[in-house]
């Protein structure tokens, strides 16, 4: 079996990349106490040089911190406010909780789906929510970013994934944009399925590991 | 003058003991010549205004919580507790993680991974940490997701539950002891102590017995009475975490004394402060010059007392103890959503 072969990403599979005294954890995600969460964990315990690190894979994942840690580093941002029974419409829609993922955002326009989306993300106003004022002409866009690297994407989110990378460290990950007559701003990062990439991403990712694995072997 | 934030959430305000608590702290600060506000989860981007902020509400990565001290840090403000020392903390794998590297004292520990639990393993676990054992669930606080199990079976069972929540689990040696110290210490510093009396129906802190809550009794114990290897177990805890601060859960069993957690975001309402009168002040004082050690030099100077370490509170005493005693969502053509 070639090596190409051998670095197809797999469902399921961490792949971790070895150069000098640092390590590279290529996952779908990094959610929190999940094995690569913990292998990174581990690592720094141990002193391991990781990308992502922990922080940073918590950073990520955590829609107000996301955007309060880009903003800081000069990316534009959607502006989001933290609630627990009060939106103003149209909206984006985050759960704040265990329970949540940035995957899931939730697209609002009137009262009626406010109620419902609401009640689910906060389990009937337990938890609080993260919501984004966009405007009626607004649109959202994903373009997933592989170490930084984009395919098929508009130059302007090309590069705000270049500074994404240099700032969150994730080596694959879902860049969920706001797009209006007033530009393209971060609304949250999201994990990627291995399975969601495109063949030329696939093709990217699979580059990019048997590059990495080539030079680190 | 300068403004301190207390970070409070619903549930804070729901026990009338943490309430009592964070209004008196909120007092000291004033006291002290600061102003004092309370900060709600609604309010978290007032944070960067702020010169320092002191979360009262539990803790965890992936609550609110862990936004807000998150946000003070990116802004430069003081914050207890720091993010770094909730995401340590409030997982029980990471925590273990930092006390093993600092050879800190503490019971024998294995972490299970989902994808390796079988029974060899399960058996080979009781062979190397003897029977019983305590499972944990990282995430547990107030002993909740902590069982003892005694058999492979059980192990299986427990596990299998615990791993819906978390891909790595904490297997323990089991340390029996009918109180726990908690040792509370701000920037590797001792701040107060206090024994936590475990009740008898229970080996943890707060459990379900017969479908009713029973919780453990607190009993705060004078700087001049805690045994000096207890006070300094605990600060090793905390400085093996970082420089926040920690309440640290300590056993003695034969003799030998284990850390069993190292709590960021201590309870502060149990009466643990019943002869630290100043506790508040202190944590106040830290967060804002960033200095308790006048305080803790002060603990310190008595703990050394000649005398100090003996008698009802000494190691081995155990057997001799006695039972003790705005929110303003005003956001402007918003709609609220009733739940």
């Amino acid at each position: 079996m070639n090596k190409r072969r051998e670095h197809i990403p797999k469902k399921d599979i961490m792949y971790t990349l070895k150069e000098d005294d640092s390590q590279y954890i290529v996952n779908e995600s990094y959610f929190y106490k999940t094995e690569p969460y913990y292998t990174i964990v581990k690592n720094e315990n141990e002193g391991i040089k990781t990308t992502p690190n922990s922080s940073d894979v918590l950073d990520a994942y955590i829609v107000p911190i996301c955007l309060e840690k880009a903003k800081l580093a000069g990316i534009p941002v959607s502006e989001w406010i933290i609630s627990n029974q009060y939106v103003s419409l149209p909206a984006i829609v985050y759960g704040l909780n265990y329970f949540s993922t940035p995957s899931d955002y939730f697209l609002i326009s009137n009262l009626e789906e406010a109620k419902k989306v609401i009640k689910h993300v906060t389990n009937r106003g337990r938890y609080p929510f993260c919501y984004q004022k966009i405007s009626d002409t607004s649109s959202v866009a994903k373009c997933v970013s592989i170490f930084g690297k984009t395919i098929n994407c508009c130059e302007k989110a090309k590069s705000l994934a270049e500074k994404i990378y240099e700032v969150f460290r994730l080596p694959l990950v879902e860049i969920v944009l706001v797009k209006d007559e007033s530009g393209c701003r971060l609304s949250s990062l999201a994990p990627v399925k291995y399975s969601q990439l495109s063949k030329d991403e696939t093709e990217m990712l699979q580059d990019l590991l048997d590059k990495r694995v080539r030079r680190f072997e | 003058m300068s403004k301190l934030g207390i970070f409070v959430n619903r549930q804070t305000l729901s026990s009338s003991e943490q309430l009592t608590a964070v209004v008196k702290c909120r007092d000291v600060a004033e006291s002290m010549g600061h102003t004092a506000e309370f900060i709600f989860p609604v309010d978290i981007k007032k944070i960067p205004r702020l010169d320092a902020l002191f979360i009262r509400a539990n803790t965890d990565p992936m609550n609110i919580t862990y936004v807000a001290a998150r946000m003070a840090q990116m802004y430069g403000i003081p914050v207890i507790d720091d993010p770094g020392s909730i995401q340590i903390c409030a997982d029980k794998i990471n925590m273990y993680m930092h006390l093993m590297k600092k050879n800190v004292s503490m019971p024998r520990t294995k972490f299970l991974k989902k994808k390796e639990l079988d029974e060899t393993l399960a058996a080979q676990l009781f062979e190397e940490l003897g029977t019983p054992l305590v499972l944990k669930e990282p995430s547990t606080s107030f002993s909740v997701r902590v069982e003892k199990v005694s058999s492979v079976s059980e192990l299986l069972k427990i596990a299998r539950r615990f791993f819906k929540l978390s891909d790595w689990i904490v297997v323990q040696e089991y340390i029996e002891s009918r109180f726990d110290w908690r040792v509370g210490v701000i920037n590797g510093k001792l701040l107060y102590a206090c024994r936590y009396i475990i009740p008898s129906e229970t080996f943890k802190i707060q459990a379900s017995v017969n479908g009713h809550i029973v919780y453990c009794d607190v009993e705060s114990v004078p700087a001049d009475q805690i045994p000096p290897e207890v006070i300094e177990l605990g600060r090793e805890a905390g400085n093996a975490i970082g420089k926040g601060m920690y309440g640290v859960d300590i056993k003695e069993s034969n003799g030998k004394l284990y850390v069993i957690e190292v709590n960021d975001n201590p309870s502060l309402d149990g009466g643990e402060d019943a002869h630290y009168p100043d506790m508040f002040q202190k944590i106040i004082s830290y967060l804002m010059t960033g200095d308790a050690c006048s305080y803790a030099d002060e603990l310190s100077d008595k703990v050394s007392r000649p005398h100090g370490f003996e008698g009802e509170y000494g190691l081995g005493a155990a057997a001799g103890m006695s039972k003790p005693s705005a929110l303003a969502e005003n956001e402007v053509h918003s709609y609220k959503i009733d739940f």
